[in-house]
Formats: C-alpha cells, structure tokens, sequence
C-alpha cells in the first residue's frame, strides 16, 4: 500500500513528513518545479513532476485499490477531476480530498468521495466553538442572521453580577429580553439587579454580540 | 434547429467556441444563459444574442443555482479547460439532474472520463485533426 499525495505544497510536505515517519511508503505529484525540487530535497519519498490531473501522470504511479490517495490542489475543479479519475480508472476507493469552496462539500459527497476535507469549515466550527465560552447556553442566528439570540449564564466574576441593568453599559443594538432567576421568570426593568447564576436571555444584532459577551460574563 | 420547441440551454464558457453556439442558438429562438468569468467575454457578445449573461466562477454551485441550471433541458461546457468543464457537466448531471449534457473536452486522454459520467463530448482537437487529414485524403479506417 502507498500514500499519494497529490498537490498542495505546504500540507503536502508536513503530510508526507508525518506519513513517512509511520512508516508509509509516500509518492507525491506536483506540477511546479520549485515545490518539486524542495520536496525531493527534504523527503524520502518519491517525486513526480506533473499534472495530477492528466491520466499520464497518473499511469506512472501504478496505483491500485490498495492505495490512499489525498488530493489537496487549490482547486476544487482540479481536485474534483483527479478523484473520479482514480476511482474509475485505477479503483482506489480509499480517497481524501481537500474542498476549497465549502459548498463543494455535497458535489464531493454526492460522486462518491466520502473523505471531503473543508478547511473553511473546519476554522468556521473552531472559531464558533471559541465564541462558545461555558457561560453561553445558547448561540443562535435569527433573521437569516442579522440577529442574534443568546442564552447565558451570569458567573459570580461577571463585571455587571450585582449591578443594576441601567448602570451596565449594553449598546443600544441590544435588549435583554428576560431573566431566569430561580426557575421564576423576572421581566428585566432599568431597576432590575443582575445576580450571580441568573440567566438572561439576550437579541443583539451581530456586530455586538461579543461586546455584549464580555459585558455580561465577563473575559 | 426545431424552432417550435424551445429549449432552456445553459453554456458555460463564452470564449471563442461558447459564444458562436450561445449566439446562434439565441437566434434559433432557445432561451439562452451564457456564463464567464470574464465580463469582456460576455460583452463582445454579437447583437443577435438576446439571452442572458452571468458573470461567475461555474466552478461555484451558488453560480449554477442562479443558473436555473435545475430548470435547463441542456447544460453545454464549453470552457477551453478540461477540468472546469468535468466539473460543470458531472455537477449538471448528477446534481441538478439535466437531461443532456455536453462538454467539450480538449484533452483526448480525458474523453474516457468524462463517458464514465454519460456525459456527450466534443472533441474540437480530434475534430480540427481529422479534418486536416481528411484534406490532405487521408482516410481514417
């Protein structure tokens, strides 16, 4: 069994470099001189110059069912192409693909590449599980997103726990909609006093959701 | 060209071979959408051509819905690159399940992959060497 490993330059170093070191043998296919070059230097593994996606190429590689293929060019015409060709023409069934444009995902899905790796989705599940500190219960976008509803938890260090909703300094863009306070639902006035473990229940507009955030739970 | 029936054709690339069928077909009384990336493909559209343009990467699927493509009898991929167009007409085919799709592929080696997908093809690199030979009375046996 061998990994291939077509385009990309980066990744397809460290991803080579890692996969060697498992004690894979590792082929790599790129079509620019200088990525080629490099690779050859710093890697034991094969290097093939060239197109991935023109079938030539890929004859040279002798790639059977056995084998894993990862595609990782910058786009995803290219990558599309290259994956249907191995899986016709060689059987490989085992293939992972980067997907450049996130809704590219189903097309891959849809002919049969099942590994369709979305780096853009990745980071976007990241990013939104950081804005997802413990404090918040629930993060969600109404209004085909030019709103956003919160529910939050009011930790005992938040800089608003024992201050008057009047005295915290929420942007306008922002309503408290409600507070939880020991299974009892208090209608928040100006007087109301925000206490530790109360819930609140927040709609903001999206461009103050984390000045809202560090308002009310705190850093 | 049948005039009395109408077809809703889709033909992605407006280079040189995208806007001759684009515009005759738009003569012929189709409803014709050409899409390009490039605006000054589309602008050096003839006159005759009433259809609609849309400027657009077709490698993205947001560009194909604004297409209708769901809605086209025929998907045409006429791109001078193999690639975008294997994209386009398998995307066509097996995503927005259009009936006939035709690409163009210039690459001969790439014509196995593309009938893999029931996708039509022509090929303008065996067209243009076959006529040559023929020319020159070569028979092709």
């Amino acid at each position: 069994m061998k990994v291939v490993i077509i385009g990309g330059h980066k990744i397809a170093y460290h991803l080579a470099r890692m996969m060697i070191s498992k004690g894979y043998h590792v082929y790599i296919v790129n079509k620019d001189p200088r990525a080629c070059e490099q690779l050859a230097k710093s890697l034991s593994a094969v290097v093939i110059l060239g197109d991935g996606s023109k079938k030539s190429v890929l004859d040279q590689l002798r790639l059977s069912s056995e084998d894993l293929v990862v595609i990782l060019t910058n786009t995803d015409r290219d990558n599309l192409i290259i994956s249907q060709m191995v899986r016709h023409y060689y059987g490989v069934e085992r293939i992972v693909t980067l997907v450049n444009d996130p809704e590219d995902v189903e097309i891959f899905h849809r002919l049969g590449v099942k590994a369709a790796v979305s780096p853009t989705n990745i980071l976007l599940q990241t990013i939104q599980g950081l804005l997802l500190v413990d404090e918040i219960e629930e993060f969600s976008l109404v209004e085909e997103g030019r709103l956003v509803f919160l529910r939050l938890e009011i930790p005992e260090t938040s800089p608003s726990a024992h201050k008057k909703l009047k005295e915290i300094p929420l942007p306008n863009n922002c309503v408290i909609g409600a507070i939880i306070r020991n299974n009892t639902v208090v209608i928040p006035r100006g007087e109301a006093e925000l206490l530790p473990e109360d819930r609140v229940m927040v709609l903001c507009e999206p461009s103050v959701q984390s000045q809202v955030i560090h308002l009310l739970v705190g850093e | 060209m049948r005039k009395a029936e109408s077809l809703y054709v889709v033909v992605v690339g407006c280079g040189r071979i995208g806007s001759i069928v684009a515009t005759k077909l738009s003569i012929f009384g189709n409803n014709v959408v050409v899409i390009d990336s490039d605006e000054a493909a589309l602008e050096s559209l003839p006159e005759e051509f009433t259809g609609f343009k849309i400027i657009g990467d077709v490698t993205e699927i947001s560009v194909l819905r604004d297409a209708k493509l769901d809605k086209a009898d025929v998907l045409l991929a006429l791109t001078g690159d193999d690639n975008t167009n294997f994209m386009v007409a398998s995307v066509a085919k097996r995503f927005f399940g259009v009936k006939r799709v035709i690409a163009r592929v210039n690459e001969p080696a790439n014509e196995d992959i593309f009938k893999e997908f029931d996708i039509e093809i022509v090929s303008p690199t065996q067209l243009a060497a076959m006529r040559v030979l023929s020319e020159l009375g070569v028979q092709e046996t």
